[in-house]
């Protein structure tokens, strides 16, 4: 019978609270235009052939040529096959990962699931270049090294073909899956937490294996919970975009990223087509979206704590330390290998040439840094990040507590819409925004400006920033506020001193989670960014794919920097992301 | 019963009606709690007691009638007015107890007087006072997550009393504890209510607390009060089939009305083959289906002739100092406790004997289940009228 607090509903009249409605009507209408309005665009600029500020010209061309121009075929096709190789190989060995984290006595476990936590949040772009170093098929560290072995050179003393070429399918899901495995222990890891392990020990009262009660039980009862993360970290897959970049389009590769940067970037601009190709992909997207939704909506598995519930560990007896080994290499694999040989890259010379005079040199950072780019790029980067940050947290919290704590007529919209933005591919965002910029005259001064990035990153992160929120407020039970009330605090009292510094944590996170996200992102801001409102990390980009991968290696360390510090502050801060229960 | 007139009245609710869409939650609910008393709003879920209670403390509006705390208006559906829970002056415990997890026992106590404006030795005095009065001394530095479910509730307590506020308002507050400490913290709040003398209004489905700690008490179905009294005019006289099966245990019976023609009626019991006499009662007519009810305390382990039934021992659950059986007559199953020297076996045959003083006997309304169906004299056309309401709510 406990009913939500009709929070907004303090004084005492009936125009108070029709100025509650009033005020979360035009929240609504907010967040339902910067969330529908790039859409619309997008979809208008799909049937519009003239350029843009012209004269409109309507047809479906845009939709004709999306649709027959293989190429175009090929990279929509590219994108989901590389997508469900990606999310197989995750989904094995995370699974796997996660449970070895939350449920065995492997040895340092909380430390190993920090290192996957910094492995999701480590921008793709220094781990392609780090791996670009180590793999290249001709100045490739691992090539070269493998190319002194002795049966590498056939008889006539004629060095065989490098082993290994990151240029390639097999690099690009390599170098993705850094950020895969982290996405999967992120998500994975607090839900296997949540299992009672009385399910695990009936198991083995009744005679199963360990591996027998992992097979036949554990994964069962998770499969809601690794289905939801399966969709999470298959959005996630089909909107990436650096690696592709990097990687793909030198051996003419495209996925639909890059295909639509491609003709976005054409001289002229070819909008129809890449609208189009952005309209049926996000078709899919909303789809997977909806799929998500509804399993996160019910069949979540919800385990409570309370008593009887335990969680002991599996003993995994004397394989406790072969498997600890085997979790470390791989920890290290995916972070600290290809980001220490970045490191390295920096202060080399001319990387891979060991043999020349002089091969290391602190001449790429000292330019670099003198480099009034760089100085202005960092600048940005702190703008967007710390703009997006403190724009994302107030906004967020008040989507979120209306969503949760108010009777609003317009909530259940409202959750809709703040969810809809995780089905928008980075670059889609970016191109439907660039689509909005253009058509509206008023916000045309955006353009090129650091304030289009800013606008761009708070609605690409909303939805995880009103989830993570949700997920905290809905624990809040309302009788803490309703206590508050009852001893004679009004409404804003309550919220200062008891809603407030409860959510404070969950509101640190969701800001430096703002920030790494605006640090490290790419794909929403490519189309944006112009070389006055320029971050750090789109600079790298800008290095890496031009050849200039030494002063590329720079600008990445930089961006790795930042990004681990934040990673670390939110850590502290003990907010954790996770599939939220509710 | 006792001075109740002699005391002013604190709380008073007339004719309160919430409605959630379609569904009345409360149907026209009147009391008056006066100064000092305990009144307990007792009933099954969703009866209707907390929505109640959460239109007294001002969280739910009242979509009809009016709500008086010390003679102040605070709640009127038709005036459309609603003063906010701040500004009542009560105190509330919550079945959560909702224990702020970011302070320390003595900084959730402080916050209704800080809120007060009140000095600082003031404040510190009157929170050591309270913490003392609840059994906490010594524990203000305590984080509140690091306490008991009990201690939580007693922080709870002091939170509500360290203001004294004109009313304490209890919903469910002991529900959340396990059985042992709930019987101790029973005691206690009853000590507690005497020795500050609040005046409390508690919300409860357990009769037993109800039973205990109310001076008076109402018990709620489906949005009304069914009966208003003392604890023991509930038990012994209560007033429809629904109060009587809701305190305590009873044994009913279905049967007909055959005779009517002494001071008592005559009873022809279905499924048994046997004629019950009934003392007193309402006035019915020959032919009308009744219920006829008795305390399982009121049978009588031995056969006397009028109103004897011999009925056969079924099972057997042996507790210790007394025996729960299971006894059939005529196809009749019921169950009954007999203390250790009256010990049976399966198969024995007993003879019970249900008084005619005990009996007591209730319209039955044939569509209506029994132990949900209350009827009874001028409560028939109160569940009649709801049902009609509920009906037509489904259409």
């Amino acid at each position: 019978m406990a009913s939500p607090t009709v929070a907004l509903e303090a004084p005492a009249t009936s125009r108070a609270i029709a100025r509650g409605t009033v005020l979360m009507t035009i929240l609504l209408s907010v967040v339902a235009f910067i969330v529908i309005a790039p859409l619309a665009m997008m979809l208008l600029s799909s049937v519009q052939l003239s350029p843009p500020g012209r004269t409109p010209v309507y047809g479906l061309d845009g939709w004709v040529r999306a649709t027959t121009d293989p190429a175009i075929a090929n990279a929509f096709w590219n994108s989901i096959t590389l997508s469900l190789m990606r999310e197989l190989i995750a989904l094995v060995i995370g699974v796997g990962l996660a449970w070895l984290i939350a449920r065995t006595d492997l040895p340092g476990k909380n430390v190993l699931e920090f290192v996957f936590w910094i492995a999701f949040f480590l921008p793709p772009l220094p781990v392609a270049i780090g791996w670009i170093l180590l793999l290249d098929g001709k100045v490739g560290l691992l090539n070269q090294w493998i190319a002194m072995l002795p049966f590498m050179v056939d008889s006539d003393g004629v060095a065989r073909a490098a082993i290994f070429n990151i240029y390639s399918v097999g690099g690009i899901i390599w170098v993705h899956l850094t950020t895969s495995l982290g996405v999967k222990v992120l998500l994975l890891a607090p839900a296997f937490r949540n299992l009672d392990a009385a399910l695990e020990e009936a198991s083995r009262s009744c005679g199963a294996s360990t591996i027998g009660t992992l097979i036949r039980i554990v994964v069962p009862v998770m499969a809601p919970a690794i289905l939801v993360s399966s969709v999470l970290g298959m959005i996630r897959a089909l909107e990436a975009f650096e690696i592709e970049l990097l990687l793909g389009v030198p051996i003419g590769y495209y996925v639909f990223s890059t295909k639509i940067r491609d003709l976005v970037q054409f001289e002229p601009p070819q909008y129809a087509p890449a609208s189009a190709l952005g309209v049926a992909f996000l078709a899919i997207l909303l789809a997977l979206v909806w799929l998500q939704r509804r399993y996160l909506a019910g069949k979540v598995y919800r385990t409570v704590g309370g008593r009887g519930f335990s969680t002991r560990d599996t003993q995994l007896g004397r394989w406790r330390w072969p498997v600890f080994s085997g979790v470390v290499f791989l920890a290290l694999l995916v972070t600290l290998v290809p980001v220490a040989v970045l490191v390295m890259g920096t202060f080399m010379r001319a990387f891979g040439y060991f043999n020349i005079p002089n091969p290391w040199t602190m001449q790429h950072w000292e330019r670099v840094l003198r480099d009034p780019m760089l100085v202005r790029s960092f600048q940005n980067t702190l703008i967007v990040g710390f703009g997006s940050a403190a724009i994302g947290v107030i906004f967020y919290s008040v989507i979120a507590y209306v969503i949760v704590k108010t009777r609003f007529w317009g909530r259940a919209l409202m959750d809709l819409l703040s969810w809809l933005p995780w089905a928008i591919p980075g670059v889609l965002m970016g191109l439907a925004l660039l689509w909005t910029v253009f058509r509206t005259p008023f916000l045309l001064p955006l353009y090129g400006t650091v304030w289009l990035l800013i606008i761009a990153l708070v609605i690409k992160s909303m939805p995880l920033g009103v989830q993570l929120t949700k997920s905290v407020l809905l624990q809040l039970g309302d009788e803490l506020e309703e206590a508050s009330r009852i001893a004679g605090g009004n409404w804003v009292t309550t919220y200062r001193r008891v809603v407030l510094p409860l959510l404070a944590p969950t509101l640190v996170t969701v800001g430096v989670v703002g920030f790494m996200s605006a640090a490290r992102d790419i794909s929403t801001i490519v189309l944006l960014g112009s070389s006055q409102s320029r971050t750090l990390a789109l600079l790298s980009l800008d290095f890496a794919y031009g050849g200039q991968l030494e002063r590329g290696t720079v600008v990445s360390v930089l961006t790795v920097a930042m990004v681990v510090i934040a990673a670390f502050i939110a850590r502290l801060f003990g907010g954790k992301i996770g599939i939220t229960h509710n | 019963m006792e001075s109740k007139a002699l005391q002013p009245t604190v709380l008073q609710a007339r004719e309160i009606v919430k409605r959630f869409g379609r569904v009345v939650a409360v149907d026209q609910v009147s009391f008056e709690v006066q100064q000092g008393e305990v009144l307990t709003l007792l009933g099954p879920s969703g009866c209707g007691k907390t929505t109640t209670l959460r239109m007294v403390a001002g969280f739910e509006r009242p979509d009809g009638g009016e709500i008086e705390i010390q003679g102040k208006l605070v709640s009127s559906g038709a005036k459309r007015l609603h003063v906010p829970p701040e500004k009542r002056g009560l105190g509330m415990v919550f079945q959560s107890y909702a224990v702020w997890p970011h302070m320390t026992v003595y900084e959730n106590v402080a916050y209704p007087l800080t809120l007060r404006h009140l000095g600082k030795s003031e404040v510190k005095q009157r929170v050591l006072d309270a913490l003392d009065l609840v059994g906490l001394t010594g524990l203000g530095d305590r984080p509140s997550p690091l306490l008991s479910g009990g201690q939580q509730q007693r922080v709870a307590l002091a939170r509500a009393l360290v203001y004294s506020p004109d009313i304490l308002l209890l919903d469910e507050p002991l529900s959340n504890l396990d059985a042992k400490l709930r019987n101790s913290m029973r005691v206690e709040l009853k000590r507690l209510q005497e020795r500050v003398n609040v005046t409390v209004l508690f919300v409860t489905h357990d009769q037993i607390e109800a039973m205990s700690l109310s001076t008076r008490l109402a018990v709620m179905n489906r949005g009304r009060i069914e009966q208003l009294g003392t604890p023991q005019d509930i038990y012994e006289r209560p007033q429809t089939a629904f109060v009587e099966d809701f305190i305590g245990r009873v044994i009913r019976f279905r049967g007909t009305v055959v005779d009517t023609s002494w001071k008592g009626l005559l009873v022809e019991i279905d499924n048994v083959g046997a004629r019950l006499t009934v003392e007193g009662g309402e006035p019915l007519a020959p032919g009308q289906r009744v219920l006829v009810a008795i305390r399982p305390e009121d049978l009588v382990l031995e056969g006397r002739g009028e109103n004897t039934l011999t009925c056969a021992v079924e099972k057997v659950l042996y507790l210790g100092s007394e025996s729960e059986i299971v006894v059939r007559s005529g196809s009749e199953l019921f169950t009954l406790t007999v203390p250790r020297a009256k010990a049976t076996e399966v198969g024995d045959s007993i003879d019970l004997t249900l008084p005619p003083e005990h009996l007591r006997v209730w319209p039955d309304a044939e569509s209506l289940p029994a132990g949900d169906s209350a009827i009874n004299g001028h409560a028939v056309e109160a569940i009649s009228a709801s049902s009609v309401k509920t009906s037509s709510g489904a259409h």
